[in-house]
């Protein structure tokens, strides 16, 4: 009776599991309010890792673009993204503000930069004028360590009368990729060193004064 | 053992209060330990539960307590010490017998008091010596107030002025601390590798006496330099706390001061300098807690810690226009009560309450104006609330377990933040604000257990919740989230050790994230209903005595229904997941095992507005491992593991961009100890990647071709030999080498454009040392690393890894 029981319950229950139809694409010659999302391109190296994160970030597609950037992916996988602050963005935070910051945080915090940051972001760009590998990391087939130069641009429309301000970050970091033993790099760590020697504008801060800024 | 036990009695007979007085004489507490035959690992657990007893027990009331406490108390004058004592006395320290006035700690299964425990424990030791937060809150939860209701944001801001000065001294501080009689320790730390060096210290000590009265104090210093950015940390801390119990009538007092300084000097730039931040973090805090059973159905607890905090910060950069002070005073009140009433063994009801209430003073030169030129803040004080109640009410043996919890928690509370516009976007990053958050969360759970005969059993759960979060300034913040969760789950178990586990669970979030003081942007697109279930069965069945088999499935459909557009649509997605496999595990003979591993996996996300749907997909994953074991000698060992999976991406709306990703590998290691002192290893790996397009043979075709556009095989090889020069662990030469070679191809139109080989390795010498010597214990690594990049570096490194600890 139980057996049966249990068939019947699952039997009821398989019609809740037809998911919805996804309907097809739009058309940006058509639609003039149609922005495609950026291809997400198979990240057989870091470098296009990279490229996927700046195509994300830039396009804001958080979801699914920067997700599938930033391990695990799949996400049952047992390495998970994990960052570590500057000393700088650390102290501007609330105590604690970055313990425990994971993969879910991570896209939490990009959602909230590029989709609900209370104001008009009119235009994002990132750019990496340093990507290269990081000589004193010993890596293996599955893992590797790059040094990072990044800069970060944010453009918001502000006030009344409107005003545009260009927020801009900037920051020196390690990026630790995983995933090489299945050809499908992604993301483990992100550590933030400091500001980087140079950049095209002066900094507010690295993208951890971001986080900090923004939350969650 | 007797060397230590000199040293000791000379201690206390120094002090006066030794073996003449041995009911309040210098007790050393963890070094009464078995002196019979048990082994290493079962000597260890006694140990263990031992030290982790709690201290005071002698004067329990309790006849069992009493009468064991006057055999140790025998044992201790004597100085022989059996199993069965030790035994006896761990079981009853356990069962909470040895210490009844004072509840035991985390018993309760609150999901709160594990966060309480851990934002405190070690930070403040004699607050949890005191019990405000970790025994009390486990049981009764009459401390632990502000922590419980704020969760970890407002423990940040309330509780972690305390935690602040010892952030990343957790090794620093010895986690023994107050355990023993008389108990300096020292310890240091030393631990570099390719960049990185760090160097941590601590000098430590701590005066217990068998009544439970305990003294400890902690001076500690960190170090660490990052040789490459040319950065630096560098943190000392100086904690000291006292506990005083009286448990005759069930009162603890506790005093605990500390003060902890940080600087930082982040990454050297050649031409503009570098930032600097220091902070300075004090805190003092003095508790008394009471803990009674009134009545043998009646327990009954109340806390009170009044504490002081400073947080002062400065930053400066030469670098950016960043730079900005800021200091909060804290000085803040939390109480509570808490009440256990067990009137019969079908009900047991526990409940409780606390309040925090802090006043904040917040100093900085962004708040100096013509009418504030101290540049001082005082906010409405800080505060917040808690009261829970749990109900367990077991109806016999058809209902094993049927509880009932209710909790509700609110919390107001303000610090320094960088300064915003209205719309809570930042203004500037060097002036800064007071914040003001408000949590409001409430719940109710109910979860019980059905057992209507012995081979099925059934479980049920429903959960309610709601949490609203709004800030002041920053209105992203904002949040007002209702949830739902049910469960429902059956279990049949059959003749043959089998059984059937079938589970349906759900949930449902309503997010709402429209703050309704957001001018810019009162539609927020995060604002949206979430809902989830899922159907998960599994049957596990022993085919024989050494084989046994496990069948599973699952399949969840998460859906996400969005209210608002974001810059790029809706986020509406479905995403269903659904798995399918089996564990075969066996034994084939007396030497060898194997295992195999199979399973199907299915992926389908479906973006539901069409400016996102080009994104949905379906994935397909094929899964099988096998694992062999085989024990050729007991002195070598020979085990295998071989995998294939292949993944298949279909682009729901871009054939053309189909990817099929195939590997397999093999793993073969090798372990031969041929000697007492010599153990070889060796590991050879082989991987085969494929990466490439799936895609049709020709339009309309049902038949699909394999296109690579990469392919990458590894060959990895590996040697490690470690050889006992002192026998025991305490000198090992120990290497280990490591070659791989890595063909990567890359294909265009099918045909493969470039071949890339990699060829590194790594060859590191060293020595292990773990030495004891009485109360000294040093454990020591050095290796010398040289690796063979060929397109990197060819450099040497040393790595240190070094630890030195030393008990008086």
């Amino acid at each position: 009776m139980a057996l049966t029981s249990c068939v019947l319950v699952c039997l009821g229950a398989c019609d809740s599991f037809s998911p919805r139809e996804a309907p097809p694409p739009c058309d940006p010659i058509n639609d003039p309010t149609c922005r495609p999302p950026p291809d997400f391109l198979e990240p057989l190296f870091p470098e296009i890792v990279r490229d996927n994160i700046e195509r994300a970030v830039e396009g804001r597609t958080v979801e699914p673009n920067y997700v599938r950037s930033l391990a695990p992916e799949p996400e049952d996988l047992p390495d998970v993204f994990f960052y570590i602050p500057d000393p700088q963005a650390e102290a501007l935070a609330p105590p604690g503000f970055f313990v425990g910051w994971d993969k879910g945080r991570e896209v939490q915090f990009m959602l909230t930069l590029l989709e609900a940051s209370g104001d008009s972001l009119q235009d994002v760009e990132m750019t990496f004028p340093r990507f290269t590998v990081d000589p004193d990391f010993t890596p293996t087939t599955n893992l590797t360590r790059y040094d990072v130069d990044y800069e970060l641009s944010l453009t918001y429309v502000r006030g009344d009368p409107p005003q545009e301000r260009v927020d801009f970050y900037a920051g020196r970091a390690k990026w630790d990729f995983i995933g090489g033993d299945r050809r499908f790099w992604t993301l483990l760590r992100w550590e933030d060193i400091g500001l980087p020697p140079s950049s095209s504008s002066t900094p507010i801060g690295t993208m951890g004064t971001l986080r900090a800024f923004v939350g969650p | 053992m007797h060397g230590r036990a000199r040293v000791v009695g000379i201690l206390a007979v120094l002090l006066g209060i030794g073996a003449p007085r041995p009911s309040w004489g210098l007790w050393p507490l963890d070094r009464r330990m078995p002196t019979d035959s048990l082994s290493a690992p079962e000597w260890d657990t006694r140990f263990q539960t031992w030290k982790q007893r709690p201290v005071g027990v002698p004067d329990s009331a309790q006849a069992a307590s009493a009468t064991a406490m006057e055999e140790l108390r025998k044992a201790t004058q004597s100085g022989v010490f059996d199993s069965a004592l030790l035994a006896k006395l761990a079981k009853q320290a356990q069962s909470g017998q040895l210490d009844m006035p004072t509840p035991s700690a985390k018993k309760t299964d609150t999901p709160t008091s594990a966060a309480v425990s851990d934002s405190i424990q070690g930070q403040t030791p004699g607050a949890n010596m005191v019990g405000s937060a970790d025994s009390l809150s486990g049981e009764f939860g009459a401390g632990g107030s502000l922590e419980d209701s704020t969760q970890a944001a407002a423990n940040a801001d309330v509780s972690a002025p305390a935690a602040s000065p010892f952030q990343g001294l957790n090794n620093a501080v010895p986690t023994v601390i107050g355990n023993r009689g008389f108990a300096p320790a020292f310890s240091a730390m030393l631990n570099s590798n390719n960049d990185r060096m760090a160097l941590t210290s601590s000098l430590s000590a701590s005066l217990a006496d068998r009544s439970g009265l305990i003294l400890t104090a902690s001076l500690g210093h960190n170090q660490e330099l990052r040789l490459s950015q040319g950065s630096e940390n560098e943190s000392k801390n100086l904690l000291t706390s006292l506990t005083l119990p009286i448990h005759k009538v069930g009162l603890t007092f506790g005093v605990s001061a500390s003060d902890g300084r940080r600087t930082s000097l982040g990454a050297r730039s050649v031409s503009s300098g570098r930032t600097s931040d220091s902070s300075e973090n004090k805190l003092a805090s003095t508790q008394v807690a009471f803990a009674r059973q009134i009545v043998p159905s009646l327990g009954l607890a109340i806390s009170y810690d009044r504490r002081f905090t400073l947080d002062e910060q400065s930053i400066a950069s030469t670098q950016t226009s960043s730079a900005g002070e800021r200091s909060t005073q804290t000085t803040g009140n939390s109480y509570g009560a808490g009440i256990t009433y067990d009137p019969a063994a079908w009900m047991k009801l526990k409940g409780r309450y606390g309040r925090a209430v802090n006043d904040q003073l917040f100093t900085s030169p962004s708040f100096v104006t013509p009418e504030n030129p101290s540049g001082e803040d005082s906010p409405p004080p800080s505060e917040g609330d808690t009261i829970s109640v749990r109900v367990d009410m077991p109806l016999g043996r058809l209902v094993p377990q049927l509880s009932a919890d209710f909790q509700v928690r609110r919390t107001e509370f303000s610090y320094t933040d960088v300064s915003r516009t209205s719309s809570g976007s930042i203004q500037d990053a060097t002036q800064f604000a007071v914040e003001t958050e408000t949590r409001f969360s409430r719940l109710l759970r109910i979860d019980g257990r059905f057992e209507p005969w012995k081979f099925l059993s059934a479980n049920f759960g429903a959960e309610l919740a709601r949490d609203s979060v709004s800030a002041a300034l920053r209105t992203n913040v904002f949040e007002d989230a209702k949830r739902v969760r049910w469960t429902v789950g059956g279990t049949v178990r059959y003749p043959g050790n089998g059984q059937l586990r079938v589970t349906l669970d759900g949930t449902r979030a309503d997010v709402d994230k429209n703050d309704p003081k957001s001018i810019t942007q009162p539609l927020n697109p995060q604002t949206r209903v979430d809902e989830s279930h899922q159907l998960s069965g599994e049957i596990l069945q022993n085919l024989t005595n050494t084989m046994k088999v496990r069948l599973y499935g699952n399949v969840e459909l998460a859906q996400g229904f969005y209210a608002h557009p974001g810059p790029t649509g809706f986020g509406d997605r479905d995403d269903l997941r659904a798995q399918l496999g089996g564990d075969l595990d066996g034994r084939i003979s007396s030497k060898s095992t194997a295992r195999v591993e199979a399973y199907v996996r299915g992926f389908n996300q479906a973006f539901i507005d069409p400016r996102r749907s080009k994104d949905s997909r379906d994935e397909t994953e094929y899964v099988i491992r096998t694992r062999f074991d085989y024990q050729i000698t007991p002195r070598v060992a020979l085990k295998q593991f071989y995998g294939l999976s292949s993944k298949v991406v279909d682009e729901t709306f871009d054939p053309n961009g189909d990817t099929l990703n195939r590997n397999h590998f093999l793993q073969t290691t090798f372990n031969f100890q041929m000697t007492s002192r010599l153990t070889l290893d060796t590991r050879f790996d082989y991987r085969l990647q494929d990466n490439g397009l799936y895609i049709l043979r020709q339009p309309r075709s049902p038949e699909r071709i394999f296109a690579p556009t990469a392919r990458t095989k590894t060959d990895e090889i590996a040697l490690g030999i470690r050889y006992a020069l002192i026998q025991g662990g305490k000198l090992n030469f120990v290497s280990t080498q490591v070659s791989t070679r890595e063909h990567r191809t890359i294909f265009f139109n099918g045909r493969a454009t470039g071949v890339n080989v990699i060829e590194r390795g790594n060859v590191a010498m060293g020595l292990e040392s773990n030495i004891t010597m009485g109360d000294l214990r040093l454990d020591a690594k050095v290796a010398r690393n040289q690796s063979f990049n060929v397109s990197l570096n060819r450099n040497v490194y040393y790595n240190v890894q070094s630890t030195l600890s030393y008990t008086f």
